[in-house]
């Protein structure tokens, strides 16, 4: 009797799985189905989509192949494959000091991208983080007051900080600093703090209020069992904040001209490199200030694409 | 911190808990409160302030009581200086640059990426690219294409055409860059607004034999209105923020000079009160304009909530 109902269980079990596959399919072959319109205009978009993917593509394929050029293979033949490839440019790129840079090589400048992209990161998130979820589940006097005064901030457009800024860095010495640069970054009430927030908002109480009753303190339940729950967005939030503060050009220029980032020394090294007329040199060196940033869109790239959304908050 | 209480009313809490659940939203807040005040607030306050001193003996100084609008009046009259109108011609043309040539481009390849034309995945990454290089990179290999040594130079040879990013067609190029690296930011946002479109919406619209066209102009644009919104303020804003564009491409020159670039630049001399001043009037300027589009905007399609 046992056999012959789990027999029959596991019929409808497939049953039910051909049903689903079946419905998915329809759902599919709808969604394909194409009217006469679409037919006619579906191909010529897809076209004019793969012209201009192929004007990104194409550019940086041609620095690529360049790269492994020697500079007399590039001056006579800058369009065609290297005759010889060669990785002298590469070992150049890592090695090449100019007083542009004060001296700095490529490797020590994305020494200086991971600490101060990384450290402005860290510190940025932890405390958007810990201002996110005191605003969202606390209640307290000025509360309303933060808040009015974040969104205040971030929809009022403000030119012309700039020159105010330098004078304050000034004034507190920590202009040419890193610290200085990490203290720029670490506000805890931009963007990233709207997008926490409203992740805190929306996170069950649940959890907290078990923790509480089996004696847990506030910093203890953030730091145990908040964070872990909100690793998700953190993680997001991180990787775009890490990409926006390693292409930073602004801060890094203004403030830490003596011990340049990469993108800050790019600029300096690309200028002394077009001068001399060192173009493959240029190419690897091109390459190798993608190379941390395409690494990491590989590895997160649904992550990065997911959480570019910022476009649906309303003011 | 006296009032403080939990958002979720816990009975076990006595007094004490209170006292230590103020300390906790005390510590939490003290830096993030503290840094916005300097960052923000101070930094703001004092750019006013500069905007009413001079330099006086290489010092910067407030300007007397009966001449306090001295720099504004310096930059009011700057306007009559061909240079200045040049620069503020420069700037507004990125209004229509961002807002009527990259967003109508972005929505339109929005929606066939969110239609998943052949091979969606694989353009919406590559569009995207652009935006997540530094911008050095990408106008290096920008003007590498393009210049006369480059991959497009035997072909511009031939074609008799010389230095791009020079004289009138300066730019040009650098409204073209702007286009070209800036329709991958807007699609991705685009096409993440769309993606909260009720699929049912969009499945009555295909049954009941809605054409493409207008599919996209009567259902999407109205549903996704926040994000086009959010993306023509910033557009709008473009006016006064660029200034790497330019300043990587062609250092300022050829009528390229913008409202940003010359703050940038002049922020790197003693002089802070020019710069300052400029700023201060465009947010006056250009904040009541902004807030009121956006006002408008969403007012629009108001009802729209996802």
């Amino acid at each position: 009797m046992k056999a012959a109902k789990k027999e029959n269980s596991l019929f409808k079990k497939i049953d039910r799985h051909f049903e689903e596959a079946k419905y998915k399919a329809s759902e599919r072959k709808f969604e394909k189905h194409r009217t006469k319109a679409e037919k006619v205009i579906y191909p010529i978009i897809f076209v004019v989509f793969l012209i201009f993917a192929l004007t990104f593509i194409i550019p940086f394929a041609w620095v690529l192949m360049n790269s492994f050029k020697s500079a007399k293979d590039y001056s006579n033949n800058f369009n065609g494959l290297p005759r010889e490839w060669t990785f002298d440019n590469f070992i150049k790129a890592f090695t090449f000091k100019d007083q542009s840079t004060h001296n700095f090589t490529i490797l020590q400048m994305l020494g200086m991208s991971i600490i101060v992209a990384g450290g402005g990161t860290i510190a940025t998130i932890f405390f958007s983080s810990c201002a996110a979820y005191v605003v969202a589940k606390y209640r307290f006097p000025g509360r309303s007051v933060i808040f009015g005064v974040v969104i205040f901030s971030l929809i009022v457009p403000i030119v012309g900080a700039l020159p105010s800024q330098i004078q304050l860095m000034k004034t507190l010495h920590l202009d040419g600093k890193i610290i200085g640069c990490i203290f720029i970054y670490s506000g805890g009430f931009g963007m990233n703090f709207m997008l926490l927030y409203s992740f805190y908002k929306n996170l069950s109480w649940t959890y907290v209020e078990a923790a509480k009753i089996d004696g847990a303190g506030d910093f203890k339940i953030f730091f145990r069992i908040i964070m872990p729950l909100a690793k998700g967005p953190i993680i997001a939030v991180t990787i775009m904040q890490l990409i926006g503060l390693w292409n930073d050009y602004l801060t890094p220029s203004m403030f830490l001209e003596e011990k340049p980032t990469l993108a800050f020394g790019l600029k300096a090294l690309s200028d002394k490199m077009l001068n001399t007329g060192n173009y493959t040199l240029l190419f690897a060196t091109i390459i190798v200030t993608m190379l941390p940033i395409i690494i990491l869109f590989c590895c997160f790239s649904k992550t990065i694409m997911e959480n570019t959304s910022v476009g649906g908050l309303k003011g | 911190m006296q009032l403080l209480k939990r958002q979720r009313i816990n009975p076990i809490y006595g007094k004490k808990k209170i006292k230590k659940s103020s300390i906790f939203v005390l510590l939490m807040l003290l830096y993030p409160v503290l840094q916005f005040l300097i960052m923000w607030l101070f930094v703001n306050i004092n750019s006013i302030l500069l905007s009413f001193k001079t330099m006086v003996r290489g010092e910067l100084q407030f300007v007397k009581i009966d001449n306090l609008f001295a720099n504004f009046a310096n930059f009011f009259d700057s306007l009559k200086q061909d240079k200045v109108k040049e620069m503020l011609l420069a700037s507004s043309a990125y209004l229509v640059v961002s807002c009527f040539v990259t967003l109508p481009i972005s929505l339109i390849f929005s929606y066939f990426i969110f239609k998943k034309i052949a091979g969606a995945g694989f353009f919406k990454a590559i569009f995207y690219l652009p935006s997540i290089l530094p911008l050095v990179v990408l106008t290096l290999v920008y003007k590498l294409t393009l210049s006369k040594d480059g991959l497009l130079g035997p072909l511009f040879n031939s074609l008799g055409v010389s230095g791009l990013f020079v004289g009138d067609s300066a730019k040009w190029m650098v409204w073209l860059f702007c286009i070209w690296a800036g329709i991958g930011y807007d699609v991705i946002l685009l096409t993440s607004g769309m993606s909260r479109i009720p699929k049912e919406i969009l499945e009555s619209c295909k049954m009941d034999g809605i054409p493409p066209i207008k599919e996209f102009i009567k259902i999407v644009i109205p549903l996704t209105w926040p994000t086009i919104t959010t993306l023509f303020i910033f557009g709008m804003m473009s006016v006064f923020n660029v200034y790497l564009q330019p300043f990587f491409l062609t250092s300022g020159q050829y009528q390229t000079m913008t409202i940003g670039l010359k703050i940038y630049q002049e922020s790197g001399g003693a002089a802070l009160n020019s710069p300052a001043t400029l700023g201060l009037v465009c947010s006056l300027i250009g904040a009541p304009i902004i807030c009121s589009v956006r006002y408008g905007l969403n007012k629009m399609y108001g009802d729209v909530s996802f």
